[in-house]
């Protein structure tokens, strides 16, 4: 089975709490618009009140050389600012508590994530997605 | 150390270690990182490279005797841009 897959209509019913908060973090708060520590905060913001919605306890954020989620300590380490990849890694945070919908975690994590980006934001989805700036979606519909 | 597991798009090793005091347990999860990429890249390079590496996912299992393993599910694919 390929990694490639249509991953932004696996999640139809993601709460919309949690698309609120990445609404907010991205148009209103300005993640793409801010320096790396400031996005990085953003993020620790949003893990926050995403685990408010599901009454967990917020996974602690670090920058890092890769992208991870150590289950034990619930730490997540990313290289940049990036949305999905820090929804993706929240993602292993859900799995954790118990959320997963699909057996491989890998493509439960990639599912939710890019899920949760096209229905929060389906115009900024649109437009990463046809510049290639999403992982493991097919090519964009029309080149 | 052999990978244990494979899915669509991602690789597992297992790699023992001794359990980290807890002031060395940053340090520790550097070096889990570390060995769990140089698995990834004695197996898949020259077709995958280090910056084809899209996320770690890091499992410790208790071993008794002060020893752990730690496993590490290193997803890839061919990245051309960031992601958003």
């Amino acid at each position: 089975m390929s990694e490639i897959r249509e991953y932004h209509t696996m999640f139809p019913d993601i709460s919309n709490s949690t698309l609120e908060v990445i609404r907010h973090t991205v148009t209103e708060r300005g993640l793409w618009r801010v320096g790396k520590e400031e996005g990085f905060d953003l993020i620790r913001d949003m893990y926050e009140k995403i685990s408010s919605v599901y009454g967990f306890p917020t996974p602690s954020l670090i920058e890092d050389t890769y992208e991870y989620y150590f289950i034990s300590g619930e730490r997540i380490g990313l290289p940049k600012v990036s949305l999905v990849s820090s929804l993706h890694e929240y993602r292993h945070h859900m799995q954790k508590k118990g959320r997963l919908r699909f057996r491989d975690v890998e493509v439960d994590a990639r599912a939710w994530s890019i899920s949760a980006f096209h229905y929060a934001l389906p115009e900024d989805f649109d437009s990463a997605w046809s510049k290639g700036r999403i992982w493991y979606l097919p090519p964009y519909p029309g080149g | 150390m052999p990978k244990t597991e494979e899915g669509p798009g991602w690789s597992e090793y297992v790699l023992p270690a001794l359990r980290p005091t807890r002031a060395m347990a940053e340090r520790e999860l550097g070096f889990i990182v570390e060995r769990a990429v140089a698995n990834f890249l004695r197996e898949h390079s020259p077709e995958y490279r280090r910056k084809d590496i899209t996320g770690i996912l890091i499992e410790e299992e208790p071993l008794g005797g002060g020893l752990v393993n730690y496993r590490a599910k290193v997803a890839f694919t061919k990245v051309e841009e960031e992601q958003v």
